[in-house]
C-alpha cells in the first residue's frame, strides 16, 4: 500500500532522511519510535507533499508521492494529521470537521457525521464552539476528526498522545485501536513507545534519519536495544 | 436546486433594495456635499471590504490597494476621454486606444482585469513566499506606479495628472459598487472557498494538510481584491473628475489597514462600518482642522482610534465574523 525506497530529504543545509525504506500494508498499524530529531516528522511530511525528496521513491498505491502535489495526495486518501494539534483555532469545531471534507466540497455524509459523533462524544456537544476554546485533548480529537472525515486509505498520525493528560492518551489510543479494527490503515509515529508497539503490527526504528530497527511490535518491545533507548527499561 | 438558489437571492435583493430606496430618500434633500461625500463614504467601504477580502480573509498583510486604485482610475479614465482631444493630450497613446471613447461600464470593468492582471503578475512570485514579503512588495508597487504615472507624459500627462475626465459616475455607481464587493465578500465567505481561505489564515500546516493549495488561496483572494481596487479607482477617478500621480498614496492604504483593523480582520459588515465611521468622522473634523489651524488632526484621531481598538479590543469590532442580525437578514430568517 506505502512502499518508501532509499528516501534522502534535505531541510536547507542538512540532510536529514538518509536513504530511508519502509512499507505499511494493508489494513496494518505500523508505529515509527525514536528520538527527538530523528527524522520521524520529516518523513511524514515528504509523503504528504509538503517536503520534496532529493532522491528515492514514494509510492502509495499508483501515485508518487515525491511528485505529486498535496491536494492530490490527499485526494487519493493518504491523509496526515500533523503534530501539535494543528486545528483553525477561531473557526467553530463543526468548520473544523468541514474543512476534512474540502477536497470533496465542503460536504460531509450524515453517516460519516454519525461515525465521527460515535467515537468523538464530545465533539458533538461542543459543535458550535471555537476550536480554540477546547482543551488540549479535545484538540487533537479535533484534529483526528477532521483527519477522518477526509475519509482516509491511509492515515499518518504524527505524536497524538504528545503534551496530553493521561486521561486524554488513554482515548487517543481507545480511538486508534477502534480505527486499526476497522482496518483503516496508519503510520503512527510516538514518542510514548511502549504504547505504540503494543498496538502496532509492525514497527520501526529511526535514528539520526536512518531506520536503524524494524520487526513486528512485538519483536521490537523484546528487543535490548529498543528497551533500553525507548522503553526504559534498566 | 435552482429554485432553492432563488429563494436565498430574494431575501439579499430585498435587503438592497431597501438599503436604495434609503439612499434616495437621503439624496432627496442632499446638498452637492453630502451626495459626493456620501458617494465617496461608499466607496471606501467598497475598498476597505475588499481589502478584509484580500488581508482579512487569507490573513496577508497587502498595503498596494492605493497602487491598484491609481492604474484602475489611470486606464479607465483614458478609455473614457474625449476622443477629439485624447490624440492632442496623450500622443503617446496608441492609435486604436485614442479613438475610443467608451462608456463607464466598459471602462470600470477594464480597469478591473487590468488591475487584477498586474496582481497575478505581483503575487505569483511574492506569494509563494511565507511572511510579509507582501507588504513590502505592495509598498514597492505603489511607488512603482506612482513613477510610471509622473513620467511616462505621453499616455498620463506626467505630474499635471488627467483632469477634465467625464463626471460619469455618480452615488449610485458607488452604491452598485459596493453591492457588488460586498455580495461576492458575503458569497465566498460563505463557501468551501471563504473557509479555505481562513484555514490558509488560521493555520497554514493544517490547511496543506487537508488538502488546500494555500498559495491559490492567497493569490486568489489578492486578485479579487486588487480586482475591486482598480474598480473603486476608476469610479472615484469619474467622480471628481481627476486623478494625478499622487491622488492615491501610501496614507490611503494606511487608513484602509485601519479600517479593516477597526472592523475585525475578516469581517465584511465590520469593514463597512469602519470605513463609514473613519470617513465621516475624516469629514467632519475638516472645519474644525481649518479653523483651528490644526492640520493632519483627524489622522491623529484616527491613529488614536487605532491604537485604543488594539488596546482593548484587539480582534476588532466584530472580529472575523458577521453579526447575526445581518446574517439572517441576507438569509430571510429575520423573525425565526
Amino acid at each position: 500500500m506505502l512502499e518508501v525506497e532509499g528516501l534522502n530529504v534535505w531541510r536547507g543545509a542538512t540532510h536529514v532522511l538518509k536513504d530511508v525504506s519502509f512499507t505499511v500494508a494493508a489494513g496494518e498499524l505500523a508505529a515509527l519510535i525514536g528520538a527527538n530529531g530523528a527524522g520521524k516528522s520529516t518523513t511524514l511530511l515528504t509523503l504528504s507533499g509538503l517536503l520534496r525528496a532529493r532522491s528515492g521513491s514514494a509510492r502509495f498505491g499508483t501515485l508518487d508521492l515525491t511528485h505529486a502535489k498535496p491536494e492530490r495526495i490527499v485526494k487519493a486518501g493518504l491523509i496526515h494529521c500533523p503534530e501539535g494539534r494543528q486545528i483553525f483555532q477561531s473557526l467553530t469545531v463543526a468548520e473544523n470537521l468541514a474543512m476534512g471534507a474540502y477536497v470533496r466540497g465542503g460536504r460531509i455524509a450524515p453517516e460519516t457525521m454519525a461515525e465521527i459523533h460515535t467515537l468523538f462524544p464530545i465533539l458533538k456537544e461542543r459543535e458550535g464552539v471555537a476550536a480554540g476554546t477546547l482543551s488540549g485533548g479535545e484538540q487533537m480529537m479535533l484534529a483526528m476528526a477532521r483527519a477522518l472525515i477526509a475519509s482516509p486509505k491511509l492515515l499518518l498520525l504524527d505524536e497524538p498522545s504528545l503534551g496530553l493528560a493521561p486521561k486524554a492518551v488513554e482515548t487517543i489510543f481507545d480511538v486508534i485501536e477502534a480505527l486499526k479494527k476497522r482496518g483503516i490503515p496508519i503510520l503512527l509515529i510516538e514518542q510514548n513507545a511502549a504504547m505504540a508497539l503494543d498496538i502496532a503490527d509492525r514497527a520501526y526504528v529511526m535514528e539520526q534519519g536512518r531506520i536503524a530497527l524494524s520487526g513486528t511490535g512485538r519483536e521490537l518491545a523484546g528487543n535490548d536495544r529498543v528497551r533500553q533507548f525507548y522503553l526504559g527499561a534498566t | 436546486m435552482s429554485k432553492n438558489a432563488l429563494e436565498a437571492l430574494i431575501a439579499p435583493l430585498a435587503v438592497v433594495l431597501a438599503a436604495a430606496a434609503l439612499l434616495w430618500l437621503v439624496l432627496l434633500g442632499a446638498s452637492d456635499y453630502l451626495v459626493t461625500l456620501i458617494a465617496i463614504v461608499l466607496l471606501n467601504a467598497a475598498l476597505a471590504v475588499s481589502l478584509t477580502l484580500t488581508n482579512g480573509f487569507t490573513g496577508l498583510f497587502s498595503l498596494g490597494h492605493p497602487a491598484f486604485m491609481t492604474i484602475g482610475a489611470y486606464v479607465a479614465a483614458i478609455l473614457t476621454f474625449s476622443a477629439r482631444r485624447k490624440p492632442s493630450m496623450l500622443p503617446d497613446l496608441p492609435a486604436f486606444i485614442a479613438g475610443l471613447e467608451l462608456p463607464l461600464l466598459p471602462a470600470v470593468a477594464a480597469a478591473g482585469i487590468v488591475g487584477a492582471l498586474v496582481a497575478i503578475v505581483v503575487g505569483f512570485p511574492v506569494l509563494r513566499l511565507r511572511g510579509h514579503y507582501l507588504a513590502v512588495a505592495t509598498l514597492g508597487l505603489i511607488v512603482i506606479v506612482q513613477n510610471l504615472a509622473l513620467n511616462w507624459d505621453g499616455i498620463t500627462r506626467g505630474g499635471a495628472g488627467l483632469a477634465g475626465i467625464p463626471r460619469l459616475a455618480s452615488v449610485w455607481w458607488a452604491f452598485g459598487l459596493l453591492v457588488l464587493v460586498v455580495a461576492v465578500a458575503w458569497r465566498i465567505k460563505f463557501s468551501s472557498l471563504g473557509r479555505a481561505m481562513l484555514a490558509t489564515r488560521e493555520n497554514e500546516l493544517a490547511a496543506e494538510c487537508t488538502g488546500i493549495d494555500t498559495v491559490k488561496m492567497r493569490l486568489t483572494a489578492f486578485v479579487i481584491g486588487a480586482c475591486f481596487a482598480a474598480m473603486a479607482g476608476a469610479l472615484f477617478a469619474h467622480l471628481i473628475s481627476v486623478v494625478t500621480p499622487k491622488s492615491y498614496s501610501v496614507l490611503l492604504a494606511f487608513n484602509l489597514v485601519v479600517m479593516v483593523v477597526i472592523g475585525g480582520a475578516g469581517s465584511i459588515m465590520g469593514a463597512v462600518v469602519a470605513a463609514a465611521a473613519i470617513t465621516g468622522l475624516s469629514e467632519m473634523l475638516r472645519p474644525a482642522e481649518e479653523s483651528l489651524g490644526l492640520y493632519g488632526f483627524s489622522q491623529v484621531v484616527v491613529a488614536l482610534s487605532l491604537i485604543l481598538v488594539l488596546f482593548f479590543r484587539p480582534q476588532g469590532l466584530f472580529g472575523n465574523r458577521e453579526p447575526d442580525f445581518v446574517r439572517r437578514l441576507f438569509s430571510g430568517r429575520l423573525f425565526k
